[in-house]
This record gives C-alpha cells, sequence and structure tokens, in this order.
C-alpha cells in the first residue's frame, strides 16, 4: 500500500514537471490568452481554423468558404476527431479555439507518456519507472518541434496507438469493442498510426505464431472483430477520403527519400545524435532488446513497441514520408529501450531489487535527463496583440466578401494564419518585394499567392457522391502569380518588421495608395490597413524613389 | 449502492488532482479558467473511463486509457452528431452523454451475463 502511494506521488510529480516544461513554459503558464500563443508555422493555424470553423459552423458538414476560395458546400476533409475536440473544449468552456488547441496537445502528449509507462509496467515495474525519466527528452532539441511546427493531429493518433498496445497485452472481456475505436479513432484522427496498428499488430500475431508454434487463431479473430468496429465507425470517413481527399490531393502519400530534409517532409528532421549522451543508452537498449526476444522468442510488448517505433522512423527510405514525423515521438515510444541495457546489467551485480530503490534511481535519473534538456520551447508566436487585433479586425468588420491583400510582414506567408481574417485572403511574395525595394520602385503589380489549404476541392453532390471543384474563376482569376493589387478591397500593411526596411516600404506604398484616395480603415501600433473605394479603378502612381 | 458511490468519489478525487496540477502548471492564469477546462476535460474522457471502469484492470489504467478511449469516442461522435445535423453546442453535450450511457449499458450488461454464467 505505502509503495503505491510513492510511486502514485511519482506519477503526480511527473504529470507537473513534464506539463510544466512543455505546455507551461510554452504558453507562459496561462490557459487563456488575448492571441494565440505557441503558434510557429503554418501548420498550427491551419488546424486551429479547421477547429475554428467547425465551431462557427456548428459542425464538419462543410468547409468554412473563406478556407476554399468562395466555393460552398464542400465537405471538410481533414480528420475530425482532434479538430471537434479543440472546438469542443472552446465550446465548454468559453476558451478561444486557439488556446484550447495547444493545451489538448499536450495532454495528448502526457497521456501518451502515462499510456507507456503502464504499457512498460504491465511487463515490469522497475523498467516502467526507470523509462519515466528518459520521457522529459520530448522537450530535447528538435523532439518538440512537432508541437510548435503544427503537427498536431499526430499526437492524439499516437495516444491511440499506445492504447491499442496495451490492450494487447490486457485479457479482457468484449476487447475487441476499445480495439476496434482506437484503430477506428487513428483513422479520424490521423491515418498513418492506423497503418503503424496494423504493422504492429502483424509484427506481433508473428511472434506470437514463433512463440507458440501454431496459429494465434483466437488473436486473429479479436483483430477481425475490431477491424469490424474500426470499419463501422469510419466508414463514411474512408468514403470521403476515398473518393475526395485522394484526388484533391496533389502530392503523393508515398514518397521514397535518400535524404529527407525540412523541405521535403514539412518540419526538422529528427536525428538519433540529437539525443546526445541518452543515445548511448538508447543503442545498448536495441540490442539488449533484440536479444531478449531473439533469445526467449517471447512477445514481449513494449520491448516490440521500442523496436518497431525505431525501425519506423527508418521507413521513409523506403516510402513512409511520415516516418519522420514518428521520431519526435521517439522519447515517449523508445523509453523502454534508455534503461534496458543497464537494468539488466545492475541486476547481475544487485540481486535484491526494490520498488523503492527504482524510485530513488528514477528521481536520480529525472534530474540528470531534465539537467540536460535544452528546450526550445519558449513563450513566442508568429503574430503579437497587434497583428492579431487586425486580424480580428477584419473578421469582423469588413462584408464578406472581401478580397484582402497583406503586404509584407513577417508572419503573412505562414498563409494559415490569414484563414482568421475569414475573407479571401492573399499575401505579398516576399522575394520579389525585395526586388522591388532594390529597383527602387513602387508598383501597381505585385507578384502574389491566395491563402488557401489547396486548389481541389470535394463539392457534394448528393449525401454521398462529390465531385472535385476549384475555385471560381470570377471570384479568384489567379492563385498566385504578379497581381494588380487595384482589385483588392484592402491592403494590410505592417509598421514594424524584423528587417525596418521592408516596413518602411510598406508605408512609402501605403503613402501613394492614400495619395490615390484609399483611406485608413483601421490602425494600430503595429498595422495599417487602408480600404479601397474603388476596386479594380486605378488606385496608385507607379513611381520610383 | 456503495460500489458505485466508492467509483464516483475516485472519479472526483481524479478530477480534483487534475485541477490542482493545473492549478500549479498555469499558476499565472484565473482559477475559473483551470477549473474549468478541467472538469471539461473529463466530461470528453467520460464515455472512456465509464466503459474501462468494471474491468479487472488498475485503477490509473482505468483514468488514463480511459480518458484516451473517451475522447476517440467523445470526438467521434461530435463529428457523427454534426454529420447528422445537430449543432456542436448540443453534441458536445449529447456525444459524451450518449456515449457514457452506452458504455454503462454495455459494461454492465457483460457483468450481468457473466454472473448469471457464474
Amino acid at each position: 500500500m505505502q509503495i503505491r502511494v510513492v510511486e502514485t506521488g511519482l506519477l503526480v510529480i511527473f504529470t507537473i514537471v513534464f506539463l510544466w516544461l512543455g505546455t507551461g513554459v510554452m504558453l507562459d503558464h496561462q490557459i487563456a490568452h488575448p492571441f494565440p500563443v505557441g503558434y510557429l508555422a503554418s501548420d498550427t493555424f491551419l488546424h486551429q481554423s479547421t477547429a475554428e470553423g467547425i465551431k462557427e459552423l456548428g459542425s464538419y458538414q462543410e468547409f468554412p468558404p473563406y478556407m476554399t476560395g468562395g466555393v460552398e458546400n464542400t465537405a471538410g476533409l481533414n480528420p475530425p476527431i482532434f479538430n471537434h475536440l479543440a472546438a469542443a473544449m472552446s465550446q465548454l468552456t468559453g476558451l478561444e479555439v486557439y488556446d484550447t488547441m495547444p493545451l489538448l496537445v499536450f495532454v495528448f502528449l502526457l497521456l501518451s507518456a502515462l499510456g507507456m509507462y503502464l504499457v512498460i509496467r504491465r511487463y515490469n515495474k522497475h523498467l516502467a519507472l526507470l523509462a519515466l525519466p528518459f520521457m522529459f527528452l520530448s522537450y530535447h532539441a528538435v523532439f518538440p518541434l512537432g508541437i510548435t511546427f503544427g503537427q498536431w493531429d499526430f499526437y492524439p493518433g499516437m495516444a491511440m496507438f499506445i492504447g491499442f498496445v496495451w490492450l494487447l497485452s490486457v485479457s479482457m472481456k468484449s476487447k475487441y469493442i476499445p480495439l476496434g475505436i482506437f484503430l477506428g479513432g487513428t483513422f479520424l484522427t490521423h491515418p498513418p498510426e492506423t497503418f503503424w496498428i496494423i504493422g504492429f499488430s502483424g509484427l506481433y500475431g508473428l511472434l506470437l505464431l514463433v512463440q507458440h508454434r501454431k496459429i494465434p487463431w483466437k488473436y486473429g479473430r479479436t483483430l477481425i472483430y475490431s477491424g469490424i468496429v474500426a470499419a463501422a465507425m469510419t466508414l463514411p470517413y474512408i468514403h470521403l477520403f476515398l473518393v475526395a481527399w485522394l484526388p484533391s490531393r496533389s502530392s503523393t502519400v508515398l514518397r521514397a527519400t535518400a535524404f529527407p530534409t525540412q523541405a521535403n517532409v514539412g518540419h526538422p528532421i529528427v536525428l538519433v545524435e540529437q539525443l546526445g549522451v541518452w543515445q548511448w543508452f538508447l543503442y545498448a537498449g536495441l540490442i539488449a532488446a533484440v536479444a531478449l526476444i531473439v533469445l526467449k522468442w517471447k512477445a514481449i510488448i513494449p520491448l516490440l513497441f521500442g523496436l518497431f517505433s525505431f525501425g519506423i522512423g527508418y521507413t521513409i527510405f523506403i516510402g513512409f514520408d511520415k516516418a519522420m514525423q514518428y521520431r519526435f515521438m521517439w522519447p515517449i515510444a523508445l523509453s523502454v529501450l534508455f534503461p534496458l541495457a543497464i537494468f539488466f546489467l545492475a541486476k547481475i551485480f544487485l540481486k535484491k531489487w526494490s520498488i523503492l530503490l527504482s524510485i530513488g534511481a528514477a528521481v536520480v535519473l529525472s534530474v540528470l535527463v531534465v539537467l540536460s534538456v535544452q528546450s526550445p520551447l519558449q513563450f513566442g508566436s508568429l503574430v503579437d496583440q497587434t497583428r492579431w487585433d487586425s486580424i480580428q479586425w477584419i473578421a469582423d468588420t469588413t462584408p464578406d466578401d472581401s478580397k484582402v491583400l497583406f503586404m509584407y510582414g513577417d508572419a503573412y506567408e505562414q498563409s494559415s494564419l490569414l484563414y482568421n481574417t475569414k475573407r479571401l485572403a492573399f499575401f505579398i511574395d516576399s522575394q520579389r518585394y525585395v526586388q522591388a525595394i532594390q529597383e527602387r520602385r513602387i508598383s501597381r503589380e505585385y507578384e502574389a499567392s491566395f491563402a488557401s489549404p489547396g486548389s481541389k476541392f470535394p463539392a457534394r453532390t448528393s449525401p454521398l457522391t462529390y465531385k472535385i471543384v476549384t475555385f471560381d474563376p470570377e471570384v479568384i482569376p489567379l492563385t498566385a502569380g504578379i497581381m494588380d493589387i487595384c482589385q483588392f478591397d484592402y491592403w494590410i500593411f505592417d509598421k514594424v518588421s524584423r528587417q525596418p526596411v521592408l516596413a518602411q516600404y510598406n508605408l512609402l506604398v501605403a503613402q501613394q495608395l492614400v495619395n490615390r484616395n484609399a483611406t485608413v480603415a483601421y490602425e494600430n501600433d503595429g498595422v495599417l490597413i487602408l480600404g479601397n473605394p474603388n476596386p479594380g479603378g486605378d488606385c496608385i502612381e507607379e513611381s520610383t524613389f | 449502492m456503495k460500489n458505485q458511490l466508492s467509483s464516483l468519489w475516485v472519479v472526483g478525487v481524479a478530477v480534483v488532482v487534475t485541477y490542482i496540477i493545473f492549478q500549479i502548471v498555469f499558476h499565472r492564469g484565473s482559477i475559473a479558467d483551470n477549473v474549468l477546462f478541467t472538469v471539461m476535460l473529463w466530461w470528453l474522457f467520460l464515455p472512456g473511463v465509464v466503459f474501462f471502469w468494471k474491468y479487472d484492470i488498475e485503477l490509473i489504467e482505468k483514468l488514463v486509457f480511459g480518458a484516451i478511449l473517451g475522447s476517440t469516442m467523445s470526438g467521434t461522435a461530435m463529428y457523427f452528431l454534426g454529420l447528422f445535423g445537430v449543432q456542436l453546442s448540443v453534441a458536445v453535450y449529447l456525444g459524451p452523454l450518449l456515449l457514457s450511457a452506452l458504455s454503462a449499458f454495455l459494461v454492465y450488461r457483460a457483468r450481468n451475463t457473466k454472473q448469471a454464467q457464474q
């Protein structure tokens, strides 16, 4: 009883430290903020605006038209569960969606960590306690950048995967129901985890076959039943996925690359070397895990899961481009491997290994790991109060069919941010803008792009059929290229920038527009918004300076 | 009846402990935000916790995996209710409530069947 109390206390302290180092630091130890905090890449705003759309429209029957270039009645395509949870928490608590989303990401990261602890604990309590400290590496080096780069659906998907793995080690009646819910849940949250679950289940079945030297019929039957449950709960979305999601995506789902870079995977590259000194614990653990499984030929679930998770991280070389994303979870998924070799070596010398000794060792290890953590997480965001206020002003004040052009701003090329205007938003291409400065000219035409999550959308033609549509050329004649800025209803100028010359040029262009009848529609310390009284007319005099 | 009360007591303790943890981590925020966030988070977790409640597994397993299962169930329910025209403002209550009731039904039916077999 006393041991259990100590263990519970340790888990509570682990939870506090784990949340403190992650969400506490990133969100400045506050739940509510006046503007989105912790949003450091376009994808973060893509999730936030999708959930905001669900909350605003009341369901996910359709995408908000401002995210589809004005195309209406298009099906909500992104996996729905996480977006719904964030929208629901906002609805239930009154907090903003931009606050509930990152909070939920950390909740699922924590649940994954505690879940992994419990998966290992079913096999060995000592190992579980010793694995906990290594989970703090989730905040070390590039590992937390999966959060700041907006790989948000991945975290609840992994929590469900770990839930599935735990269930495999539990004996319970009607197990196929929660197994099926976790399996289907991953597809409705982040489909790559569905494929990882199928792969892991197959591998586990293979080991059962080798271990028992007979086909594990009961296991197979449970999997088939769980597959039926998963299919039943995902069928409408699978249908949408096959007939609408895949055809509307121009990029391939499978993409092998021998040289993964941030540019071709969409987020920073995670390498095992970034674990620093702890990588050597991992290598030793990998060898020990292989030895334990091969020597005993036992399907030891946490070890198998560790080896599987390590292997998955390298499947990018055979075409699974989501493998790199999986590596963000290595500190948790591989946590059983870090202390494995040392634990078994130490047991040779220490015949009596008590739980209290494991708890003491876990505390010491935690201190060492936390001290070694070099976290990139900090309180920050792509937007500040002035920019957020200006975006909110556009959403609240301008006519619904307004077309707005964001002139240069440090954050605007992370274009998902602009969905928050809830208008058809375009943004200037910064390279061409710089070129104009170098040529010392103020022009009527600049290169710009339309902010949209894609160019093809599934418009519903009946409850079960869709046709792929794209933008109405009368509304969006051009999605990217040289554009006449006089066609826009509003222009947004940042008055301050990390590169002051760009902000100064912004104000020069603004002055030229004002000289030709543009009016100041909104202004604060950081942003100036001009209104165009005559869209399509002659709004600016081209000149040099 | 006594067992059910003790179950409620344990869930209550879990909610309070969660609140205390949030209050420590988010100490610069308001108490009301932390209370609401905690309570509503457990509301979304509820169907999973109910589902695992009567199984012979450790309490912490019921809470942790119940939370993951519950959020999966609640999210799915709200999505489908939305597809059938139920507004999110209603689905946030109806979804978790329906699935908690369904979980309770499944679990207690399985338990009664087991008792009858014994």
